[in-house]
């Protein structure tokens, strides 16, 4: 259906389209990006009453986290209440692969995903609001869809899924007036209890996004072609990755690396001075901090057949390390031997949890 | 002096440690150049142990498990197939040969299988020669 801007704002129609859900029971509460304290800072919030939707942002330019996270912590126990998410389709993914594993509960959800053309990095996004011109989120939707906006994220720039599946309701942009009206897509049932906006399909969204889809598929490929040379041997790898200082921030914030006690944590990685100095004598040297290659390919063997590319390890790496370009080339390897589409699916289950009597061999 | 590889296998305790010990107490001959570590389950090996024995230098690497469908705690070998698959696509695309990984099913009575497994990666490993790790020190 489509909603028309009330006041001529998208946050204003936003924020009415939120408070209806609340006050309706729709949800009873909800997690939703929101600018707090002033309009250059926004965080994801979790709105119990709908006088506290006053600012909401679900276009927004950046992702703070990956809100999948947010959700594992609030879905994993039962929270016994009705909980809506405004979330981007890679954070999406991300909760439908959660639940694969058991760390997140769709029972409860009311998954609300945004088209989404992109993030950036949040030092852009500050440049940005710290310009001249400011952060006006109808200016910056045009501009990304007409393709001026050359700053995304990585992982953004070669993403392939621009609208949500698995989704209660989707919240769009593509396609759409967006100076007048928002597309809203959900069951009859519940576009009859918000009562706002008209029936019917934008005219140009279906054409747009195919349009959209083709063109990041190209891009896509050429990355990942672009990658397979850059990753070829070892040594390649070494090159890009000899400034890992261990920071572990990349695991952090995977939203697939759930473990509450990941090995490289325990004290199986705390050694005796003896234990280094032996190494170094072994070789001649070795690099310190030691084990950063062996922490990214175990990382590698543990959860390449589920990376959903959210690029979030490389926004959150402060060296600037190529972690998403890695991930996302070893990812799509892996995935491809037991043609596996993570977070697509909720019924697929990840390949590591499951076998079958005759496959692989010979290895 | 010619290149003896260094080959650390990971053995289950019910099929190929038992294979191991048949060999032994059969008076089997094969290459000493096999460390063996003994695990519970082929299904028990993490990754992380092979990438660990890779980077530190080990020339070869062998998985040695119960066929399948004899695995003692009903699939762990399924899983642990599962895991040197995804194991052996990175390193394939590292340009690290698949001879350098082997997983081998040995059950316990197959003691002849074992050394006949050992004897055949000593000789591939050292047509390959000697694992790039070993001189790597910037890992």
């Amino acid at each position: 259906m489509i909603i028309p801007l009330k006041e001529n704002s998208l946050t204003e129609t936003f924020n009415q389209l939120f408070s209806i859900m609340l006050e309706k029971r729709i949800v009873d509460a909800l997690i939703v990006p929101q600018s707090i304290l002033s309009d250059r800072t926004y965080a994801y919030t979790l709105v119990k009453d709908p006088s506290k939707i006053k600012n909401s942002q679900p276009f927004l330019p950046i992702l703070m986290t990956n809100g999948a996270k947010l959700v594992s912590s609030l879905t994993i126990w039962d929270p016994k209440q009705k909980l809506g998410a405004v979330l981007r389709v890679c954070e999406i993914r991300s909760v439908i692969e959660l639940a694969k594993f058991k760390q997140a509960n769709l029972d409860r959800l009311f998954l609300i995903g945004v088209d989404c053309l992109g993030t950036m990095e949040l030092r852009e996004f500050e440049k940005m609001s710290n310009s001249k011109e400011g952060f006006k989120i109808e200016k910056y939707l045009s501009d990304l869809l007409s393709g001026k906006i050359t700053n995304l994220r990585k992982a953004c720039q070669i993403c392939t899924y621009p609208i949500p599946k698995n989704v209660s309701m989707n919240l769009g942009f593509i396609g759409v007036d967006f100076k007048k009206e928002i597309y809203l897509h959900t069951s009859d049932e519940i576009a009859s209890e918000l009562g706002i906006g008209k029936s019917g399909n934008p005219e140009r969204r279906e054409e747009t996004v195919s349009q959209i889809e083709a063109t990041k598929k190209k891009q896509h490929d050429q990355f990942l072609s672009e990658l397979k040379e850059r990753f070829k041997s070892i040594s390649d790898l070494l090159n890009e990755f000899a400034q890992c200082k261990r920071c572990f921030n990349c695991r952090v914030e995977c939203p697939i690396c759930y473990c509450k006690e990941c090995i490289f944590l325990t004290n199986l990685f705390e050694h005796k001075p003896e234990q280094y100095l032996l190494w170094a004598k072994r070789k001649g040297a070795i690099k310190l901090p030691y084990d950063t290659l062996l922490f990214h390919l175990t990382r590698l063997n543990h959860m390449a057949s589920s990376c959903i590319g959210c690029g979030q390890c490389s926004s959150a790496c402060p060296n600037n390390l190529p972690v998403f370009e890695l991930f996302q080339f070893m990812g799509k390897e892996v995935q491809k031997i037991f043609e596996y589409n993570p977070g697509n699916n909720v019924e697929e289950k990840p390949p590591i949890t499951v076998f079958k009597e005759e496959e692989l061999e010979p290895l | 002096m010619e290149f003896e590889p260094k080959i650390i296998a990971f053995v289950c305790n019910w099929c190929t440690y038992a294979a191991a010990d048949l060999a032994g107490t059969s008076r089997i001959q094969y290459p000493p150049n096999v460390r063996i570590i003994r695990l519970m389950c082929s299904g028990a090996v993490d990754p992380i142990y092979i990438m660990k024995a890779l980077l530190e230098g080990a020339d070869g690497i062998l998985i040695g498990g119960c066929h399948p469908g004899d695995c003692h705690y009903q699939n762990g070998n399924y899983k642990a197939r599962r895991r040197i698959a995804i194991l052996k696509t990175i390193l394939r695309n590292l340009g690290i040969p698949d001879e350098r990984v082997q997983l081998k099913w040995i059950s316990a009575s197959e003691g002849k299988k074992f050394a006949d497994t050992i004897t055949k990666m000593v000789e591939d490993l050292k047509k390959l020669g000697p694992s790039p790790f070993r001189t790597m020190w910037e890992i």
